[in-house]
C-alpha cells in the first residue's frame, strides 16, 4: 500500500517524537509497504502561527497526489492530524497540551482563552472524521475523551532499542533519567534526598532547562554527596545505568505515555512513580511493579528506603515488571498491524 | 558498594557499559560537513590524457572541481585560476549542465589557440546562441531538454537521424534570427532617415509659421484701423454720414478679435480722461525713476496704450518702448513716432541682457492677466533691470469697497482685483528691495461722508478712500543682476 505519515517538524529539535515518527514509518515499511512522510514545520509562539497552521492542514487533500492513489494517511500529531483522507488512522502521540492539561499553567491565560476554544474545536471536528482514531496511551485516550468526548484506543510502542535492556545486581542508586525541565519534576526526588537515612545515591541523568536551578537546589539543601546530576550519557552507559540501579523514579507531572516506565520494566527494576504522573500509572502496579506516591518528597523518601531495607523484595518487583512488559505484548508488529487492520 | 565515591561508581558504570556488545544506532549527531571540493587530491581521481579532441560525453564522469580541471587542462592546456575555478563551480552549482561550460571554454580565444576539439557540442553551441535572446530563451530551454534527452538515447539509425534534424531545425533558426537581426537594422537606419526628414520639415514649418503671423498681424492692423476709424466716425455728430460713404460692408461679419478690440478702444475711449489729464496724472511717476543720464535711460512700459506715457518719457530724456496687445494702440503709438510693438511682453523681456533696463512699468494691466504671467513677468523684469531699477505695477486698488464690488467690473476684460498684500508679497519673493504700495486717486473731498469720529472714518475709508494703488519695487543698488 501506499501510506502517507504526517507528523510535525520543530526545526533543530529532536528527541523521543523524532524516534517515534520514524519507529512507525520503519515498522510500516518492514511490513511491506511504501512510505513516506510530510512533515509540518511547527512554532509554538504566536499562537497565530499555530492558527494558519490548522487552517493549512484542514484545506489537505491527501487522497491523490498528481494522479497517485494514496491508500491510507496515518497522523500522528496536531495539527497535521487534520488532512484529508477517506482512510485516515490517526494515532494521536499527545493534542496540544498548553491549551488542555497544561492550560492552567500558563501565565496568560485570559489571552489565550479563544485559541483554547478554537484547538478545541478543531480537535473534536477533525478526529472524529478519522476512521479509526488512537492514542499513544491510555491516558492520552482518556484527555481526548475528556476533552474532545471521543474514543481512541491506547496502542503502546516499545522504547529505542528494546532488546538490549539488561538486569543486574543493584549498586545502590536511584535513576531518574529524563530532561531537566520543571514538569518533570526532578526536584521532588532531590528534597527526598535530604530525609534519606540508607547510603542510596541518586543519578539524575540528562541535561535542560532547569539544570541551573536543580544544582542550586541540590547545594541549598545539602545533598550533594548523595545526588549528582550526571549529565548526558552513551546509549550502552543507559542500558548499564538502568542495569545497576536500585530502582527508578519517574514522577513527571502528567506524562503522555513515558518510555522511562518500560525502560525500567524491561531492566527488570521497580518504579516509584506519583499519583498524578498520567502515563507511567497504566503501567506500575502500587506493590507489584513499583510505587505510587503522592507527589511529596517524605513520601518518596519513604519508598526509597523501602526499597534499600528490602532488595530482594524490590528486585522480584523488577522481574514482575519485566513479565508485565511482555504481557502488554508492545512491539512495532502489533503497532503496524492495529493501525491497518479493518476492525 | 556504599564506600565508593560517586565517581567510582560511575567509572565502574562506563566500563560496564563499554563491554556490552550493543550494535548501537548511532545517536542524532550532526551531519558530517561536506567535503570540500578543495579538500579532495585531484590525483586521486582519474585525469584524461592529453589529445588533439573528445568526445563530450568523455567529461561528465568527472564533478565539480575534478570536471573543471579537466576541462581546463584539455580545453586550455592549464590549470584553472582561482577565480575561473569558483565561476564554473558556481555554474555547475546554478545548474548550468557540463556540456554548456564545455562549449563556452572550446569557444573561448584562447581555446583557439590549441585547436582542441570537444565533438557532440553542435547543438549545445547553438541552443546557447539561441538563449542569448531573450524572447527565445524559453524556447531555447525546452530544446536543450529536448536535446540533451535524445543525446542519452542509443546510437541507432533512426537516432541519428532524429539528432540531424534537430540540428537542422537549429540551424534554421539561427538563421532566422540572424536574418531578424539584419531587418533591425535596416529599420534603424530607415528611423535615423526619416528623423532627418522631419527635422527637415521643422524648419520649413517654421518659416511658414513666422511668415503667417507678420501677416496675420498685418490683417489685424488694417481691420483694427478701419473699425476704429469707422468708430470715430460714428462718434463725430457734426459731420453728417453720407448715405454713399464705404462703411461696413451690408452684411454684418461674424464677431472676431477686431471687434473686441475695436469696442475696448471705444470703451477706453469713454472713460479715459482726455490726453491732457492723462499725461498730468503720469507725471508725477516720472520722480520715481532714477535719472536718465545715470546707467541706462531704456524704460518698457508693457500695455502702453495710446502713449501718454511713453511720450513724456521720451520728452525726459528716456528711451522708451510701448507694448500693447492692441494694435490699434500700437498704431496710435508708431504714428505719433513712439516706439511702440504688438509684442508679447513675456517674450520681450526674455530677449533682453540682463541689467539692461531703467525701468519696467504697467499701468492698469496686470489685472487682465493671469497670475502665472503675472509672476513670470515679475521675475524677468528682476533680472532685466539694472541696480536701482525699479518696476512700477498700478491696479485698481480692491481696499476701497465700491472698486472691489463695483467700479472693477466696469471693464469686462478684468479679471480679478489684485490686493495689496499680495502685491508686496510678490516683490519680496521675487527678490525685489524696498518695495512701496503707493495709494492713488481717493475719492474728492466733497464726495466723503462729513464728521471725523470713527465710525464716519471708517466709512469714508472704505467707501471714498484711494481707488488706484501701485506696486513700487526696486532691484537693490549693491548687487548687480545676476
Amino acid at each position: 500500500m501506499k501510506l502517507l505519515v504526517t507528523a510535525c517538524q520543530v526545526p533543530f529539535m529532536h528527541g523521543g517524537a523524532d524516534y517515534h515518527i520514524d519507529g512507525v514509518t520503519d515498522a510500516l515499511r518492514r511490513a511491506g509497504h511504501q512510505v513516506e512522510q510530510v512533515r509540518f514545520p511547527f512554532k509554538f509562539n504566536p499562537t497565530r502561527s499555530i492558527e494558519e497552521l490548522m487552517a493549512h492542514c484542514e484545506q489537505q487533500d491527501f487522497s491523490e497526489f498528481n494522479g497517485l492513489q494514496i491508500d491510507k494517511v496515518i497522523s500522528l500529531q496536531f495539527p497535521g492530524y487534520g488532512v484529508r483522507h477517506p482512510d485516515h488512522r490517526v494515532w494521536v502521540m499527545h493534542q496540544h497540551r498548553a491549551v488542555y492539561e497544561l492550560f492552567d499553567q500558563q501565565p496568560d491565560k485570559r489571552q489565550l482563552e479563544a485559541f483554547k476554544q478554537q484547538v478545541t474545536d478543531y480537535d473534536t471536528r477533525v478526529l472524529a472524521r478519522a476512521s479509526r482514531l488512537f492514542a499513544n496511551s491510555a491516558n492520552v485516550a482518556s484527555r481526548l475523551r475528556q476533552f474532545n468526548g471521543l474514543n481512541a484506543l491506547p496502542l503502546y510502542h516499545p522504547p529505542h532499542g528494546a532488546e538490549h535492556f539488561y538486569c543486574a545486581d543493584d549498586w545502590e542508586y536511584i535513576f531518574y533519567p529524563s530532561r531537566l525541565e520543571t514538569l518533570k519534576r526532578q526536584s521532588l526526588l532531590i528534597e527526598a534526598a535530604q530525609y534519606l537515612r540508607s547510603p542510596v545515591r541518586i543519578l539524575l541523568g540528562g541535561s535542560g532547562g532547569q539544570e541551573a536551578q536543580y544544582r542550586a537546589l541540590i547545594e541549598k539543601l545539602g545533598v550533594q554527596d548523595r545526588v549528582h546530576l550526571i549529565g548526558r550519557f552513551s546509549e550502552a552507559e543507559k542500558y548499564t545505568l538502568y542495569a545497576r540501579s536500585l530502582g527508578v523514579f519517574f514522577g513527571p507531572y502528567d506524562e503522555d505515555y513515558g518510555y522511562i516506565t518500560l525502560e525500567a520494566m524491561l531492566s527488570g527494576k521497580p518504579v516509584i512513580t506519583c499519583t498524578d504522573s498520567g502515563g507511567p500509572l497504566e503501567f506500575v502496579r502500587e506493590g507489584e511493579t513499583g510505587y505510587v506516591r503522592e507527589p511529596e518528597p517524605e513520601q518518596i523518601a519513604e519508598a526509597i528506603e523501602r526499597l534499600y531495607a528490602d532488595k530482594q523484595a524490590a528486585a522480584a518487583m523488577g522481574a514482575a515488571g519485566r513479565e508485565s512488559y511482555s504481557q502488554h505484548n508492545i512491539s512495532w508488529q502489533q503497532v503496524v498491524n492495529s493501525l491497518l487492520t479493518d476492525n | 558498594m556504599n564506600n565508593q565515591t560517586t565517581e567510582q561508581l560511575l567509572d565502574a558504570i562506563r566500563r560496564e557499559a563499554a563491554q556490552l556488545d550493543i550494535k548501537t544506532q548511532p545517536e542524532p549527531q550532526p551531519l558530517p560537513a561536506e567535503e570540500s571540493p578543495g579538500q579532495m587530491s585531484f590525483e586521486q581521481r582519474l585525469r584524461l590524457p592529453s589529445k588533439p579532441a573528445y568526445h563530450y560525453r568523455e567529461f561528465l564522469q568527472f564533478d565539480d572541481e575534478a570536471f573543471v580541471r579537466n576541462a581546463f587542462l584539455c580545453i586550455l592546456q592549464r590549470e584553472p585560476d582561482p577565480a575561473g575555478l569558483q565561476s564554473y563551480l558556481n555554474k555547475l552549482n546554478d545548474g548550468i549542465e557540463k556540456q554548456g561550460i564545455l562549449a563556452e571554454l572550446s569557444g573561448s580565444e584562447e581555446a583557439k589557440r590549441y585547436g582542441v576539439r570537444i565533438r557532440g557540442l553542435k547543438g549545445y553551441r547553438m541552443i546557447a546562441r539561441l538563449r542569448r535572446i531573450r524572447t527565445l530563451r524559453p524556447v531555447a530551454q525546452r530544446l536543450l531538454g529536448l536535446y540533451r534527452r535524445i543525446c542519452e538515447l542509443p546510437n541507432t539509425e533512426e537516432m541519428n537521424q532524429y539528432r540531424a534534424n534537430i540540428l537542422q531545425q537549429l540551424s534554421w533558426m539561427s538563421r532566422q534570427l540572424q536574418a531578424a537581426e539584419h531587418l533591425t537594422e535596416l529599420s534603424r537606419q530607415q528611423v535615423e532617415q526619416l528623423k532627418q526628414q522631419t527635422g527637415k520639415q521643422g524648419e520649413d514649418n517654421a518659416l511658414l509659421r513666422e511668415e503667417n503671423q507678420t501677416l496675420s498681424k498685418q490683417l489685424a492692423n488694417l481691420s483694427h484701423k478701419i473699425a476704429y476709424q469707422h468708430q470715430a466716425l460714428a462718434t463725430r455728430p457734426s459731420i453728417p454720414a453720407e448715405p454713399n460713404s464705404a462703411k461696413a460692408p451690408a452684411v454684418a461679419p461674424a464677431i472676431d478679435d477686431s471687434d473686441v478690440s475695436a469696442f475696448y478702444v471705444a470703451f477706453e475711449d469713454a472713460c479715459r480722461g482726455t490726453r491732457e489729464e492723462i499725461r498730468e496724472k503720469m507725471s508725477k511717476w516720472l520722480s520715481y525713476l532714477t535719472a536718465a543720464n545715470t546707467g541706462s535711460n531704456r524704460v518698457l512700459d508693457i500695455g502702453c496704450g495710446r502713449g501718454e506715457w511713453l511720450q513724456l518719457l521720451g520728452e525726459n530724456g528716456y528711451a522708451a518702448t510701448g507694448l500693447d496687445i492692441n494694435p490699434v494702440m500700437v498704431n496710435s503709438c508708431t504714428e505719433q513716432g513712439l516706439t511702440a510693438s504688438l509684442d508679447d511682453a513675456l517674450t520681450w523681456l526674455q530677449r533682453q541682457p540682463d541689467a539692461s533696463l531703467a525701468a519696467i512699468t504697467a499701468f492698469h494691466v496686470i489685472e487682465h492677466v493671469p497670475f502665472e504671467l503675472l509672476l513670470r513677468w515679475t521675475t524677468e523684469a528682476r533680472r532685466v533691470l539694472q541696480p536701482g531699477g525699479v518696476l512700477i505695477m498700478e491696479t485698481p486698488n480692491p481696499e476701497n469697497i465700491l472698486v472691489g464690488s463695483h467700479t472693477f467690473y466696469h471693464d469686462p476684460t478684468h479679471r480679478n482685483p489684485i490686493t495689496p498684500t499680495l502685491l508686496e508679497f510678490l516683490a519680496e519673493y521675487c527678490g525685489y528691495a524696498d518695495s512701496e504700495l503707493v495709494r492713488l486717486h481717493p475719492y474728492p473731498e466733497e464726495a466723503k461722508v462729513s464728521g471725523n469720529d470713527p465710525l464716519t472714518e471708517r466709512v469714508n475709508g472704505h467707501l471714498c478712500g484711494p481707488q488706484d494703488i501701485a506696486l513700487v519695487a526696486r532691484v537693490p543698488e549693491a548687487e548687480a543682476a545676476e
